[in-house]
């Protein structure tokens, strides 16, 4: 029943983006102007660089390892007990971001688009959603993916030219926001923006040679960064600071601003269709790593069946915390502390199999 | 063994697009839009006895008569397409609670247009308000804001929309008017983004029922000196019905502390780029009995530097305006001696802008928004904080540069006697 998969390089540049970019239409830009006031957007430039540096040091320490994942690495240095290890740090990693995700775009549903329907409701359709996206497997994702990506840039790109009739260019300035500090030191703390590029190495395997992996690693970081940045710059331009660290959902503020004309008044209705298509791509692409994951392990036959129930845990521990509040100062703390792994993960990995690999060279 | 797992695939298939079709067809908490009642505008007042917290006057459409009901002859206008509904309340939402068990229908703010306030309102602060208008998705942030000199009810009362069939479509023409230079352009948005902070001080637009009386004082020099400088229902209509958008009142945060009459608001509509055109009447001195009329343009928005390097803040204002002859005399021939009448323009219109700015400085709030230049000059919100521009902004200097120029004369040279 193991189908055979194989990522190309368009497909991969498109996967990675989607997971980088998607967190940028839901609450993490907040975050972000709350550090940097309107600066936001030299932040992002910034935590973009950081990544792009530590996906080429993480090549270049992947150079004897071929297209290993982490975790194949993992049962390579230490077998089986350091295998389940890293696939455990790997799922509490991958598992914050989806779980933040959930709760995130439940709630955005909720007080947008169907606000007298109850959250439960909305959430077992977007649970039973993703879960028929995961089970459709990582190929017909990707290539739905590669499709609607372009769809998706073209939407991005059609609400920022919509919105230059408001920017106010004194809205950046002063040029460095709360101050240069906040940019380039506590910034780091917002690296997780950048972090989901682990699926790039979970994913290493169904690519069929390390260039799929570097090209479409290093295009997917400059594309995320491009989006990420122009719709933070945007956000920044037309909401001046401090009101612009208060709204939830960035994307959707700047969506509901765009009119052409006195009829064509709701360009939010357009966006949230993307909006979801992007978020139900987003999360069905991680419920099949998470179920690929753990397959992997745990040496199971099959993930599919695991689908439901790792949809449904995801689900549930979206929904421990009371508040949208609550979930945003939890979240913000969680990724604080795992945001780190990600980068540091493939690095460490690959160091400790170059050094078992010079012990022990067969 | 092969034909039962097809099967069994095509049951699936299936039941899952049945599911999908039952579920996701969006109906599950559906409105139809003939139980809604549609919100077209919110009157604030306070209420007579302070426990009550404020009078909320809602103004619905009437969707019977606009549509034209079974009649043939389409939506009506006017009156009878607007019904307005008073509750007391301490907030809108709360009102909308009550005012749903009044009405058949359920009220809905997507189509709010204007929410008025008035001016006992105004005075005491808004922030309870803005804090909904914000917060709430159904409120478009392009609602307008404004001030009602008489009471708001009084004001949404008086509105007759005999030209338009649509209320909603009453009010957008009325505020979003590229050729109303003297009602100021602000969103509910922006009155909300810029209401706390340090480098802009917030307007309104002030409305108000007509009076029919005139108390405008004509003064004998000046921008359309002759033209009259009214506020809010003081212009003489002919009549003492119905309402008057003009002038704006002026906020420090919250609180309305003044009020400007509707050549300062253009004024403030030139300065800040939002003037599109106008009719302006001149005087020229040659023959300062008759009036001559230029259709008035801001041919690009106006370059602003603001200078902090000094104690006194120095803010350079360049303008770029542009008119066509619209009408003149024919006693002579304004053609041949056009420079000497855009130099007394230039200087009419500078004259008046000092005086709008100087105005601006005595109640110390700087509407135009000239602080947002001046955070250019700095490397953080710190560095800006600790300038205190609003305390400066009372001894700013201004050098006011004016480029003018008439370029057309219509369909007509003069070439003289």
């Amino acid at each position: 029943m193991n189908e055979v998969i194989e990522i190309n390089e368009k497909e991969m540049k498109f996967l990675i983006t989607n997971l980088l970019v998607t967190k940028v239409l839901f609450t993490f830009p907040r975050g972000l102007f709350q550090n940097s006031g309107n600066a936001a957007w030299i932040q992002v430039i910034y935590m973009g660089m950081i990544a792009w540096l530590m996906l080429e040091i993480s090549f270049w320490l992947y150079r004897f390892s071929g297209k290993r994942s982490v975790i194949q690495l993992a049962e390579c240095v230490g077998k089986k007990p350091l295998k389940i290890i890293v696939c455990l740090i790997v799922l509490l990693v991958v598992g914050v971001h989806m779980t933040i995700g959930m709760r995130a775009f439940s709630e955005s549903v909720k007080i947008i688009l169907l606000p007298k329907s109850r959250i439960e409701y909305i959430l077992i359709l977007f649970i039973i959603t993703v879960s028929i996206g995961a089970a459709c497997g990582i190929s017909a994702l990707a290539m739905i993916n590669a499709m609607f990506f372009l769809f998706f840039t073209a939407a991005v790109t059609i609400l920022v030219i919509s919105l230059v009739p408001y920017f106010k260019l004194n809205n950046i300035f002063p040029v460095f926001g709360t101050d240069s500090k906040h940019i380039f030191v506590n910034g780091l703390n917002d690296l997780s923006l950048f972090s989901d590029v682990l699926t790039l190495n979970l994913l290493m395997p169904y690519c069929k040679d390390m260039n799929v992996i570097k090209k479409g690693g290093r295009n997917a970081i400059f594309l995320a960064t491009a989006i990420s940045t122009a719709l933070v710059m945007a956000y920044g331009l037309c909401f001046p600071y401090p009101s612009s660290k208060e709204y939830i959902m960035a994307a959707y503020q700047l969506s509901r601003m765009v009119k052409a004309g006195e009829y064509f008044q709701r360009f939010e209705a357009f966006f949230e269709f993307v909006w979801s298509l992007t978020q139900l791509l987003h999360m069905s692409i991680y419920i099949w790593v998470v179920c690929d994951i753990i397959k992997n392990s745990f040496a199971l036959a099959n993930s599919k069946r695991l689908i439901p129930c790792v949809t449904a845990t995801i689900g549930w521990m979206a929904f421990c915390t009371g508040s949208i509040g609550e979930m945003l100062t939890m979240s913000k703390t969680m990724i604080r502390c795992t945001y780190p792994i990600p980068y540091l993960l493939p690095v460490i990995m690959s160091l400790l199999y170059m050094a078992v690999r010079r012990r022990n060279p067969e | 063994m092969v034909i039962t797992i097809k099967l069994k695939k095509s049951v699936t298939y299936i039941l899952a697009v049945f599911a999908s079709i039952m579920l996701i067809s969006g109906c599950y908490d559906g409105e139809e839009p003939d139980s809604l009642a549609f919100v077209v505008a919110i009157g604030v007042d306070k209420a007579e006895e302070e426990r009550e917290g404020y009078k909320i006057t809602f103004q619905f459409a009437n969707p019977t008569q606009i549509s034209g009901g079974a009649s043939e002859e389409g939506g009506k206008t006017g009156k009878e397409s607007i019904k307005n509904i008073t509750v007391p309340a301490p907030s809108i939402y709360s009102a909308i609670n009550q005012a749903n068990h009044m009405v058949s229908k359920t009220f809905t703010l997507a189509h709010t247009k204007l929410i008025v306030f008035s001016d006992e309102i105004a005075k005491e602060g808004i922030d309870c308000f803005l804090e909904t208008v914000s917060r709430s998705s159904d409120i478009r942030p392009n609602t307008y804001f404004a001030v009602s000199k008489c009471s708001a009810v009084e004001f949404l009362e008086e509105v007759d929309p005999d030209t338009e069939v649509n209320p909603v479509r009453y009010y957008t023409m009325i505020f979003e008017n590229n050729q109303s230079g003297f009602v100021p352009k602000n969103m509910s948005q922006d009155f909300y983004l810029y209401h706390d902070s340090e480098e802009k001080s917030c307007i309104m637009p002030l409305c108000d029922k007509a009076s029919g009386e005139n108390t405008n004082d004509y003064s004998d020099t000046g921008y359309q000196y002759k033209m009259g400088n009214f506020e809010a229902g003081k212009a003489p209509t002919g009549g003492d019905k119905g309402i008057q958008v003009m002038g704006m009142a002026v906020f420090d945060k919250d609180k309305k502390i003044s009020e400007m009459k509707e050549i300062e608001t253009e004024i403030y509509n030139i300065l800040t780029g939002e003037y599109k055109l106008g009719y302006v009447t001149y005087y020229y001195d040659k023959s300062p009995d008759i009036p001559i009329t230029l259709i008035q343009t801001q041919k690009r928005t106006p370059k602003i530097r603001v200078k902090t390097d000094t104690s006194n803040p120095k803010i350079e204002i360049e303008l770029y305006m542009e008119a066509d002859v619209c009408s003149s005399t024919p006693d002579f021939s304004l053609e041949n001696d056009l420079q000497n009448f855009t130099e007394q323009i230039k200087k009419e219109l500078k004259e008046q802008i000092e005086q709008f700015l100087n105005e601006t400085q005595r109640l110390n709030t700087d509407i135009v928004g000239f602080g947002s230049y001046a955070k250019r000059n700095f490397c953080n919100e710190n560095g800006f904080e600790d300038y205190k521009w609003r305390e400066r902004y009372s001894n700013a200097e201004f050098d006011v540069t004016i480029c003018y120029s008439i370029r057309r004369t219509g369909l007509m040279i003069r070439s003289g006697k």
